[in-house]
């Protein structure tokens, strides 16, 4: 086409043409303002940068105001109930302080709120999954509390708790409430099998037995268990073993306790044949398959389950009648043994007001306000205080197993459990796929893992 | 123009006297309007460096650093290290096994069924209401947000209640394939289930590829005698090339990034048979927290999508085909 | 129509399509077989739709193993439920539309005369300049995530519907710059060459034959819809407010968080979640297809 010089459009299009490029300009300018701000945020990133915190504290132009942004996974623990502490806080404090409350869903927690903090915008609390705190703790951004362990009694809490909250000698978080593992089992098939559907099978041996007797498939498992390292604790720690050696820097799996935990496992879905056709890998079904009578026996499970019994429309009461709960079998020469995990308050030093986060965290954690929060949301609490609280426990199905388990309690190596799981979790496949015998899968996770570590 | 008798003279004073009349503002029009094929590209080009290419370069920048993505600023220089740590690790080459069957597999599914189902509906095989009817059927699930059906999914391959096994019985298969929980078939569920996906897109594509194929071509089989499959195989794919070209490149494009239907379904299991490139780096940075290694892993697959490209644009003859 | 009748209609058409199948064998084969791959394809794409739909109608808590295909009782408490209790229809769906249609409007702003500069224009390094762009399509998105997170913390950005808005439309922006000018490819030039003669501008040209693309302009716009509409990753790392939720991200929240489904109130709101889109692909469905490649002035 040739370029022509003729001019003899109206003045109008011409305006037109002005306007349309403005428009372009705008949109250019949007996109080049992105662009060209990043390359300062480059170079902060390579220096000290990332307090910026740009969007979180919007409240912070004047110390007069502070916004405190709180996320968590569900409403449960709501702003509700936060109102009453940040009314003393504000009475407290020359500032006007208010809670931004954000709802984040389990599944996308921990990639929002590491790319969160990674990308310098922490917000001021949090709570987080106590098998999370060793990734967050590794930014060097998480609050402590050494200070501020007297005030709150930090002491009352479990054993396992207290472990799990503490990294490198500082206390990065409080744990809120808590959950337990247990086993479940379905009462009725019980009774039809003639076995007595009050007591559950205390001992391995006896629960291979009662699962064979149970066993019916396709129609019915007698049992089923999820192979995963986090369910591979129970037996784990009943057969008396450990994840990792103290210090935490080396496997301790492979010891003879480990490999008979794998056994277990290995039994299940090898040996005994007591189980589906091929292993449960992931927990999606489980809950809802077990509930529906798929399996007989859910070994190892956590105490959650009856939260999808009523989610199905079943009444506490009807739970109670159908299932049993008692902690999982043990080897015989080995001692009952549960898992608990849980959620932990934490804070990030990156806020713009530590005194008054602190202040909160002091608050929230407190043995009162446990008790508030145990008994709105109907779970476990993690204080030693609370265990005759009957105002806590009405609420909890199988309080009183429960609160005999919370004595045996150990917890997950809270600072390298991603590591841990993501590579433990596959040998312990190789061993139900019966890919691999226990003893060598489980060295081979522990070489893999000694260079994690 | 003008009323008056249009002789080339005429437009010649006339244009003579307006450019004397030229304003400051006419004057720069006239010299943007020169340039107005750079200004229209410019704002793709704005666009996609700022938010795509500078990313990138920055994420190829971490890929030579030890990062933890919790803290950004806390960067190691360690060279090629990640890239040498990944290579050495027999675990990437499993990973870049199963994306290459997961990848192929769902490439030659969508595109082959898509081509399929377009040609099958474009004109002269059925009534055009019965094609337009299908065509809308075979447009949903593109409708869908692929995490979420994802869930579905998980519990129509249910080995003992979900439907794809109930129907599989009822067709005389005593016993189907646990599908997401065994380690041969995982990775099959997860490719049925993509293409059930990604297939929509593929028939739309080649549907408007096939319309603008002229009936001239059709007509000059139709004289020549040649049966409906003759027609399909000598006129229509060739003609369809260029699509099919262009249609194979986006979808191995966008498969090698698909992760998250995987993370709900199988998580990448079981024993890491699903695990795949795009999931393996996903998991590096979010759940390991390895930022840096992530990018490495990311630089890789950019490097493998290229490779791939250049393989398909070798075998179609060039990328003239695709421009 | 009676019964009789129709029994009478399909008699007739039965015993047409057997002395069809008399006396061309071959040919009545392959339609039959036509016919059969494509209901089964059919099937095979709406059964998984339809059981989730289906769940939406069951009465709360009630889909169960296994999953009913027809459900015994039909109830709208899950939709009613959704429509009425959640914010879904009130803010998520307002938002999803928000930065679909920002979307679609920055996509065809941007690719639409980049595609015409492309497809009329001689320029230095054309060549180069396409392919780069397809080239950024091959840049794994999860590698961008921190980065581009980074940059919008620092611009103030985050959080917001603009952000979403932004990146999806650029996520579309190579592919639409392709298709565009590809579509400009088939417009005969023989009028821009006539307004040019008579003196237009380059521009003018532009915006005289632009309306010619109108079907390009539907098609990329609807898939740049439907691509911002399905965006997941994106909202979900960008905005962490429940007010900024879009569709795809409040849908996760029928998941609970050990990956057990709510499956009747999943089902209802992704009914509600589709609907729009549903909506585009059965109006827009010709334009759609013939726009891609510019059906109209090849065919």
């Amino acid at each position: 086409m040739v370029d022509s010089d003729q001019h003899t459009d109206s003045l109008v299009n011409r305006r037109r043409f002005v306007k349309a490029a403005g428009v372009t300009g705008v949109a250019g300018l949007l996109a080049g303002c992105s662009g060209g701000d990043s390359t300062t945020t480059n170079g902060g990133g390579n220096g000290n940068g990332g307090n910026g915190n740009g969007g979180t504290t919007t409240g912070n132009q004047t110390s007069k105001t502070f916004t405190l942004e709180y996320i968590d996974v569900d409403g449960d623990r709501t702003k509700e109930m936060f109102m009453p502490v940040i009314e003393e806080l504000n009475s407290k404090y020359d500032a006007e302080i208010s809670l931004n409350f954000r709802e984040v869903p389990y599944g996308n927690y921990k990639k929002q709120l590491l790319t969160r903090v990674g990308g310098g915008n922490a917000p001021d609390v949090a709570a987080i999954d106590q098998i999370w705190l060793g990734s967050f703790y590794n930014s060097g951004k998480l609050m402590t509390f050494n200070d501020i362990q007297e005030q709150i009694n930090f002491d009352d809490y479990f054993a396992g708790f207290k472990e799990a909250v503490v990294q490198e000698e500082n206390i990065v978080g409080f744990p809120i409430t808590t959950d337990v593992r247990g086993m479940y089992w379905n009462k009725d098939q019980f009774e039809s099998a003639g076995l007595d559907p009050n007591t559950g099978p205390e001992t391995w041996s006896e629960f291979y037995d009662v699962a064979a007797q149970l066993h019916d498939p396709p129609n019915r498992y007698g049992t089923g268990i999820i192979v995963a390292a986090g369910i591979y604790s129970v037996p784990l720690f009943s057969a008396g073993g450990q994840f990792l050696k103290s210090g935490g820097s080396e496997p301790a799996f492979t010891s003879d306790a480990g490999v008979k935990g794998a056994e277990f496992i290995d039994k299940i879905y090898n040996e005994e044949k007591i189980g589906p056709s091929s292993p449960i890998t992931g927990g999606g079904n489980y809950p809802q398959e077990f509930l529906n009578g798929t399996y007989s026996i859910a070994p190892v499970y956590g105490s959650w389950m009856d939260f999808f019994a009523r989610q199905k429309g079943m009444s506490n009461e009807e739970i109670k009648q159908k299932y049993g709960f008692s902690i999982s079998p043990h080897p015989s020469s080995g001692s009952p043994a549960t898992m608990m995990g849980g959620f932990a308050w934490s804070a990030f030093n990156t806020t713009d007001r530590p005194d008054i986060v602190k202040d909160f965290m002091g608050r929230i954690s407190g043995q009162e306000f446990n008790r508030k929060i145990a008994r709105e949301t109907g779970r476990i609490p993690t204080r030693k205080a609370l265990l005759d609280a009957s105002e806590v426990w009405s609420n909890i199905l199988w309080s009183d197993t429960i609160k005999e388990m919370l004595e045996y309690g150990g917890t997950r190596p809270v600072n390298n459990w991603s590591a841990v799981d993501e590579i433990l979790t596959t040998s312990l496949q190789e061993v139900a796929y019966d890919r691999a015998e226990p003893r060598e899968a489980l060295q081979s996770a522990a070489d893999e893992l000694a260079g994690e570590l | 123009m003008s009323d008056s008798e249009p002789s080339y003279l005429d437009g010649f004073e006339a244009r003579r006297e307006t450019q004397t009349e030229l304003s400051r503002l006419e004057r720069l029009y006239d010299r943007v309007d020169q340039k107005l094929p750079y200004i229209m590209i410019a704002p793709v080009f704005i666009i996609v460096v700022g938010l795509m290419l500078y990313p990138a370069v920055w994420a190829f920048k971490l890929s030579l650093y030890d990062v933890p993505i919790s803290n950004l600023d806390n960067q190691v220089f360690v060279g090629f290290q990640n890239y040498v740590e990944i290579l050495m690790n027999s675990f990437f080459y499993k990973v870049m096994k199963n994306s290459v069957v997961f990848v192929s597999a769902s490439v030659v599914g969508q595109v082959g069924i898509g081509v399929t189902l377009a040609v099958l509906l474009d004109r002269g095989w059925l009534d055009d209401r019965l094609a337009r009817f299908f065509r809308a059927t075979y447009i949903l699930p593109w409708a869908t947000t692929a995490v979420i059906v994802g869930y579905s999914w998980q519990f129509l391959l249910n080995p003992r209640v979900g439907l794809v096994n109930q129907f599989l019985r009822a067709l005389g298969w005593a016993n189907p394939p646990p599908w997401l929980t065994s380690v041969q078939w995982a990775i099959v569920g997860l490719i049925i289930m993509n293409i059930w996906r990604g297939t929509p897109f593929s028939m739309i594509f080649q549907t408007s590829g096939l319309q603008s194929i002229q009936e001239s071509f059709y007509e000059a089989a139709r004289v020549g005698g040649a049966s409906r499959l003759q027609t399909v195989r000598n006129v229509t794919l060739p003609l369809l090339r260029p699509f099919i070209l262009m249609n194979l490149i986006l979808v191995t494009l966008f498969t090698f990034n698909v992760f998250g239907m995987i993370l709900v379904m199988t998580g990448g299991g079981p024993l890491d048979a699903t695990n795949v490139l795009a999931l393996h780096m996903y998991q590096t940075a979010f759940s390991l927290g390895n930022f840096g290694k992530a990018s490495a892993l990311a630089v890789l697959l950019f490097l493998f999508n290229l490779l791939t490209v250049a393989f398909y644009l070798r075998v179609f003859g060039g990328v003239d085909q695709a421009i | 129509m009676s019964m009789k009748q129709r029994f009478i209609k399909a008699r007739y058409y039965l015993h047409n399509a057997a002395r069809f199948a008399k006396i061309y064998p071959e040919e009545a084969l392959i339609r039959a077989v036509v016919i059969f791959s494509l209901v089964s394809m059919s099937v095979f794409f709406i059964v998984p739709l339809y059981w989730l739909f289906s769940a939406a109608f069951k009465p709360p808590n009630s889909v169960g193993f296994p999953p009913e295909l027809v459900p015994s009782t039909i109830t709208f408490e899950n939709l009613n439920h959704i429509i009425v209790n959640t914010e879904f229809v009130g803010t998520f769906l307002v938002n999803s539309l928000l930065v679909a249609v920002g979307a679609v409007i920055i996509v065809l702003a941007i690719a639409t005369p980049a595609g015409y500069a492309f497809s009329r224009y001689e320029m230095k390094h054309k060549r180069v300049l396409m392919v780069s762009i397809l080239f950024v399509q091959m840049i794994p998105f999860l590698a961008m995530i921190i980065p581009l997170y980074r940059i919008f913390a620092i611009v103030g950005l985050l959080d917001t519907l603009i952000v979403i808005t932004l990146v999806s439309a650029a996520n579309t922006i190579p592919v639409a710059t392709w298709l565009m000018k590809g579509y400009f490819d088939t417009v005969p030039d023989g009028l821009e060459e006539a307004a040019r003669v008579g003196g237009a501008s380059r521009f003018q040209a532009f915006r005289i034959i632009t309306p010619l693309a109108k079907p390009a302009l539907g098609a990329v716009a609807i898939y740049s819809f439907v691509g911002a509409w399905n965006k997941f990753i994106i909202p979900l790392t960008f905005t962490s407010s429940k007010s900024k939720w879009v569709l795809p991200v409040a849908l996760y929240k029928f998941i609970s968080r050990r990956g057990v489904v709510e499956w009747g109130l999943l089902g209802a709101a992704t009914l509600i979640a589709m609907l729009p889109v549903l909506i585009l692909f059965v109006v827009f469905q010709k334009q759609f297809v013939a726009g891609l490649t510019g059906a109209e002035y090849k065919g």
